[in-house]
């Protein structure tokens, strides 16, 4: 048995594996159009695959999903209820507030996010690996989204658009360990540069806060949208939680993003290049 | 024969991992099914096979994945079968627990051998914290479906497993 699991010229085979891994690590590095070609075409059989998984669970999904959140959707619920009644008295009074606003992003050439043409995209199932923690959506290049784009829900920003097929695209979450994004504190007004510590974790600022900043625990943080930033200004982020001080000073800080990554099924996706 | 059933396996568990797998995540970590049936094909055949077929099913996940680079996960999982398969050939006797440890091992390693080239090629991937959780969960995952996946691989290579002549 030990004979037989041996197998002739073991080694060997490892040693011609390894080497055609670092071949074809370095033509993909190299950028040759062969491996971006394969990957389009393994990713458009995988693509329908999975859509038809999706279609197969969903029943299922929707019964689990059903059972697991009823007593939270039931209590998030009524908050939106209460939520809405209050914005609605606001609105009324906030309406010549906007007007004058919007003038003054104009004036300054501020985009206006609700301005921005976008397209609604529902998220397929999760990544299939842990190796990787990007979302997929049933939109692509067809509807007009490109690399680069800002993707945002009810609550928030989501992340970006990395690639693009022609009915796909790949979501990297804000929370993904290389992702950074500008974001003014809308109380402090610092504006600083937040970055993804993996999922399930908050965003992490450690540098640029100012010496006299009067950042606190529960401040709003949003995208800043300032130095060519590749995401429109004024998009929630998140909440900052913890807050790390040194000899009296704020040098770093957690913001916890609005949008419950786990819980998303409909995104935006805005059609908005950021200024060359 | 062999070949059909070998290739029926593979496709199986390449569609659990693409449709189901992502459905039965706990904590958020997915079954890496893929890495288990690499190692289970070390623990059931000869390390030339397991290392080729290793290679293509990490090549296939590769395909598939965003910024790393290309023929990274092939190289991880053929190692993760030679490995495998260098650790059930030093092991005496019939030993039950042998595919579920390896397979608990094996994940724990191959991840994070994984993430560690990633970085070291200036790719960025798991955090340290979630590199901990994704290996405890999946190797505990893979450790649990190490005896049915290793099962089902016996009876893809056959009764007498035709092609190294062991007896299953």
């Amino acid at each position: 048995m030990v004979e037989a699991l041996r197998g002739p010229g073991g080694r060997s085979i490892l040693v011609v594996l390894t080497m055609v891994a670092i071949t074809l690590a370095t033509l993909d590095a190299l950028g040759f159009e062969g491996t971006d070609r394969a990957r389009s075409v393994v990713r458009s059989v995988v693509g329908p695959i999975r859509s038809g998984g999706d279609v197969v669970f969903e029943p299922l999904d929707d019964v689990w999903e059903g059972v697991r959140t009823h007593d939270e959707l039931e209590q998030e619920n009524d908050r939106l209820r209460r939520q809405v009644q209050v914005l609605a008295e606001r609105a009324a009074e906030q309406e010549s507030d906007s007007a004058a606003l919007a003038d003054l992003m104009a004036e300054v050439g501020l985009a206006d996010t609700g301005d921005i043409d976008s397209v609604i995209a529902r998220l397929t199932a999760p990544s299939f690996t842990n190796l990787e923690r990007n979302v997929e959506l049933d939109r692509g290049a067809a509807d007009g989204i490109e690399p680069g784009m800002t993707v945002v829900a009810e609550g928030g920003l989501v992340g970006r658009i990395t690639e693009v097929t022609p009915n796909r695209a790949i979501v990297e979450p804000l929370t993904n360990v290389d992702f950074a994004v500008g974001v003014r504190f809308i109380r402090a007004r610092d504006v600083v540069l937040a970055r993804g510590q993996g999922a399930d974790s908050a965003l992490l600022v450690d540098e640029a806060i100012e010496l006299e900043s009067d950042l606190r625990a529960g401040d709003l943080a949003e995208t800043s949208g300032l130095d060519r930033s590749p995401f429109p200004p004024a998009i929630p982020v998140g909440e900052v939680t913890d807050l790390t001080t040194e000899d009296q000073q704020t040098v770093g800080a957690r913001i916890e993003p609005f949008v419950d990554l786990d819980r998303l099924s409909v995104v935006r996706v805005l059609l908005w290049e950021a200024p060359a | 024969m062999v070949g059909v059933r070998v290739c029926s396996v593979v496709l199986l568990v390449l569609l659990a991992q693409l449709v189901v797998a992502p459905r039965l995540s706990v904590a958020g970590v997915v079954p890496e099914l893929l890495l288990l049936l690499a190692l289970m094909l070390g623990v059931s055949t000869d390390l030339e096979r397991a290392s080729v077929i290793g290679f293509g099913i990490g090549l296939f996940v590769d395909l598939n994945l965003i910024g790393a680079p290309l023929g990274l996960t092939a190289l991880v999982y053929a190692l993760a079968a030679g490995g495998a398969n260098r650790l059930q050939q030093s092991l005496t006797g019939d030993v039950v627990w042998v595919p579920a440890a390896i397979a608990f091992g094996g994940t724990a390693l191959a991840l994070g051998a994984h993430v560690v080239m990633s970085e070291l090629v200036g790719v960025d991937s798991l955090g340290a914290a979630e590199l901990i959780k994704v290996v405890l969960v999946a190797g505990v995952l893979n450790a649990a479906l190490a005896l049915p996946g290793n099962r089902l691989l016996q009876w893809a290579w056959g009764p007498t497993n035709e092609l190294t002549g062991a007896i299953a």
